[in-house]
């Protein structure tokens, strides 16, 4: 019955499937070549093309992993405490937020939404340099709080979108009793609704992590030196023309993957649902 | 987006019927709210809005380092940046490349996604789980991967080539392919979201309409056109201009794979913008006068998308 057009005739089972097969591997393929690449280690100008190495190697891997050669671990270190950071300060003041947009009509309500919405089509390169003048004035570049403090408001509105959708959907019912018991707003908030949003908290966690976890622009006009942050490392690298071992560049892309492979049965879970519900900037 | 406006309305209409409590002049319960905001308020507005006004302030003034002391200029940096063949070269290459990506993948997209509604594909699931994982892949891998893929020296597309005995182009190199290669990649980032959206659209269709369309004496391709394409229409509206917004902010793509070149080919304004903003020597003005430019487009087609989507949602009521 829900046949497409071109798929019309009793081969369609197997002309679709090998459209889909074909589609799996072009998706996945580049991210397996990867991997395998970065397997090769130093035998990679000898071994280049095999899709099976003839020799594992793991030199490369050795190479990030190992302290004095790079500045991996404590790069992880910063890009871990950078995303612990913004979430600790993103996910209550955008719960706070959320939750006055979701219940507190008046007009300017919709004035923030529609401010919202425009600021978060804007590209971030175009404010790009005002945003390094405004922490130069601030006596803050190098200091990993400025960090923390742009990535708090750069998630902050995709975040207080996220539980403002979410807050939406509950009933205010239970509030509504509670109310009548005495309790407060803040109360309400912390200790009846707050706990009934744990999918929307997961889903801007998410958010957060795969924003901050490759963020390049900002972690690199901002920091310095001992704040060096992954992306920073992996990129710049990667554009060094001189001594570009594709061995070490995969092996890091491989690095960099594992996480966010981890958090792809989550990113299953909660993300696909709100596929194009608040998810405006790339 | 969507959402949000529905959401509002949901809410407004029970405003009208029942009186809440929070309706009431409860005074206490707004300063609650005005403090619960204003945290956000304040970032929000210390961080994104004042960086943002503040490009057209200084696109405005005379500006080389980011340091240096404002000097009026009036005009004249905007007005040099419209007479720079190199921003708006820069800019009609922008718009090209955003248009054919998000051609090719929409109808990439669309193609696919109707493949995969079928009823009787074996491991529907799994396709489902590849095309979900393909985008959750960060754009600066893609870049890395791709450059390395279609490398000239160790590159695993030219080594195919030559096994086969067909012709190895440079890729990365040649002023006239390059910008396709980059356009074939931000496809192929592009596609999966895609897939994602219309499938999710198309599995709202009522298996019964084909039904009674073959009963109707209806063939495949007036079914996908009047059916599936009519379906799929306000979700095409809204992806297409999000594809719009995000292909044209595409930055590592060339940052990564041909930082610009060659020969500027590839010289999106994101790389352009950000290579005048920091990249010695720096010109601040105008690069804020060119992210002007950039401002002013998106922000027209926001404004259009925001217009469209608010008269079909008071026409859906």
């Amino acid at each position: 019955m829900n046949k497409p057009f071109f798929a019309q005739n009793r081969l369609n089972r197997w002309f679709t499937l090998v459209i889909l097969i074909f589609l799996s591997f072009v998706l996945l393929f580049p991210v397996i070549w990867m991997a395998i690449s970065s397997l090769k280690g130093s035998n990679y100008y000898t071994d280049a093309y095999s899709l099976i190495p003839k020799e594992i190697d793991l030199e490369s891997y050795k190479y990030w992993l190992s302290v004095p050669a790079s500045n991996y671990w404590l790069a992880i270190r910063n890009t871990l405490q950078s995303f612990l950071v913004t979430t600790a300060l993103t996910i209550p003041l955008g719960t706070m937020a959320g939750y006055t947009l979701a219940r507190w009509r008046t007009r300017w309500i919709d004035v923030f939404l529609i401010g919202i919405f425009f600021l978060q089509m804007m590209p971030g390169f175009v404010s790009l340099g005002p945003l390094f003048r405004e922490f130069i004035e601030l006596k803050m570049i190098g200091n990993p709080w400025a960090l923390y403090v742009v990535y708090t408001a750069f998630n902050l509105p995709l975040v207080l979108l996220t539980m403002r959708n979410y807050f939406m959907t509950l009933p205010t019912e239970i509030e509504e009793a509670a109310q009548v018991d005495g309790c407060s707003r803040w109360g309400i908030l912390w200790k009846i609704t707050f706990p009934l949003a744990r999918p929307a908290v997961i889903t801007s966690t998410v958010f957060i992590f795969m924003g901050i976890w490759l963020e390049y622009l900002l972690a690199n006009i901002l920091m310095r030196g001992k704040y060096t942050t992954l992306a920073v490392i992996l990129i710049n690298y990667s554009r060094s023309d001189n001594e570009w071992r594709p061995d070490l560049l995969m092996s890091m892309g491989v690095l960099i993957m594992i996480p966010l492979t981890m958090l792809f049965p989550l990113v299953r879970k909660y993300l696909v649902g709100g596929l194009s519900a608040g998810a405006i900037k790339g | 987006m969507t959402n949000v406006l529905r959401g509002d309305q949901k809410t407004f209409t029970n405003v009208k019927q029942k009186k809440r409590f929070w309706q009431r002049r409860d005074w206490d319960d707004r300063l609650t709210f005005t403090l619960m905001l204003m945290p956000a308020v304040i970032l929000i507005l210390g961080f994104s809005i004042y960086p943002l006004l503040s490009v057209f302030a200084i696109s405005f003034t005379n500006m080389k380092y980011a340091i240096d002391p404002p000097t009026w200029n009036g005009f004249n940096t905007l007005i040099w940046a419209l007479n720079n063949p190199y921003f708006t070269d820069s800019f009609m290459r922008t718009l090209a490349f955003t248009g054919l990506s998000v051609l090719g993948s929409t109808i990439l997209g669309i193609f696919l996604a109707v493949l995969l509604n079928q009823n009787n594909i074996p491991g529907k699931d799994i396709f489902r789980t590849i095309i979900l994982y393909g985008w959750i892949i960060p754009e600066v891998i893609t870049s890395i991967i791709f450059r390395f893929l279609f490398a000239s020296n160790y590159g695993l597309i030219n080594h195919l080539l030559s096994v086969l005995g067909l012709a190895q182009p440079a890729w990365l190199n040649d002023p006239i392919l390059t910008p396709y290669v980059l356009i074939l990649v931000s496809i192929w980032r592009n596609t999966p979201f895609n897939i994602l959206v219309y499938l999710t659209a198309l599995q709202s269709v009522n298996k019964q309409w084909y039904e009674s369309a073959e009963i109707d004496g209806a063939n495949g391709w007036q079914k996908f056109r009047y059916i599936s394409l009519s379906v799929l229409k306000p979700t095409m509206f809204v992806t297409v201009l999000l594809g719009i917004i995000w292909t044209s902010n595409t930055f590592f793509l060339p940052f990564v794979m041909t930082q610009g070149g060659p020969l500027d080919s590839t010289m999106l304004w994101s790389l352009l913008i950000y290579n005048t903003y920091f990249t010695v020597p720096q010109q601040v003005s105008r690069a804020a006068a060119m992210s002007v430019f950039v401002f002013l487009l998106l922000a027209m087609i926001g404004a259009f998308y925001f217009f469209i989507l608010k008269r079909t949602n008071t026409q859906m009521e």
